[in-house]
């Protein structure tokens, strides 16, 4: 749901957590090591994280490693995309209107 | 056709920028952007058209405008001017309204500033939109995303499900 990923992103704990984890992908508990926050709490993210796809989970023996989804995130800037369209029109339209201006 | 349009949205600062230069005259676009007759004639994005049920441009007034959709519906809208620097900016506010212009405050405003600047090639014009109100980023980003944006949305998925 797009609602969701907007949440997701909305809050800057994890974005801070997309910004890491797109660098490599990372355990929960190499995650918490950046934040001043409980492991409780970043579990909470991940799995936010997770459901709307924005991560996805890889499990190594025991591990979990989360990897950040980028076609996930291009969804997001597709989802502007049709307000930049809009503006595009309007924008069009007045070029045409001014030019009709003496 | 041409197009030297900028727009740039960011989410973590709830805004969005758009800036685009026009071969005319400053006046000439500063009237377009204050006169009702020349709005109602852009602002709509086509097949949607702005009809203007009341202007008053002045700092504490307010545009109040319907757009018509293809099948006659009405979305009202209503942009109260804050600030008026004649030739310089304006800077106002955006949101929904009924048709007698009652703000329903339950969507989201959206914070305008325009600003006009006459350049060697003509009048560069810049939109900084804030989506914002008091409440949090996320509430802003997840309904301001949704419902904010449900305006140019709504005309572009006509205009989309049209061909």
């Amino acid at each position: 749901m797009r609602r969701d990923v907007f949440q997701a992103i909305a809050d800057p704990t994890r974005r801070a957590i997309i910004g890491l984890v797109a660098m490599q992908a990372m355990t929960p508990n190499a995650l918490a090591e950046h934040f001043n926050t409980s492991r409780q709490a970043v579990s909470k993210h991940l799995r936010i994280l997770t459901e709307c796809q924005l991560l996805q989970q890889q499990h190594a023996g025991r591990e979990i490693y989360y990897h950040f989804n980028p076609a996930k995130m291009k969804e997001v800037a597709d989802y502007i995309e049709p307000f930049r369209r809009m503006w595009e029109s309007r924008l069009d339209q007045l070029d045409n209107l001014l030019d009709t201006l003496t | 056709m041409e197009n030297n349009m900028q727009f740039t949205a960011d989410v973590k600062a709830r805004s969005i920028y758009i800036s685009r230069t026009f071969k005319a005259p400053l006046a000439n676009v500063w009237r377009a952007f204050t006169e009702s007759e020349l709005l109602d004639r852009w602002w709509g994005p086509a097949p949607w058209r702005a009809e203007t049920r009341l202007m008053d441009f002045r700092p504490g007034g307010y545009w109040l405008y319907a757009m018509v959709g293809p099948g006659g519906e009405r979305h009202w809208s209503r942009v109260n001017y804050l600030i008026v620097n004649v030739h310089k900016n304006i800077e106002a506010e955006d949101g929904f309204c009924d048709e007698d212009g009652n703000m329903n405050l339950n969507m989201p405003l959206t914070r305008w500033n325009n600003i006009f600047s006459e350049m060697p090639e003509g009048t560069r014009v810049e939109f900084k939109l804030l989506f914002s109100r008091e409440k949090d980023l996320e509430t802003i980003v997840s309904m301001g995303f949704e419902e904010g944006f449900t305006q140019g949305l709504r005309q572009l998925e006509v205009l989309l499900a049209e061909g």
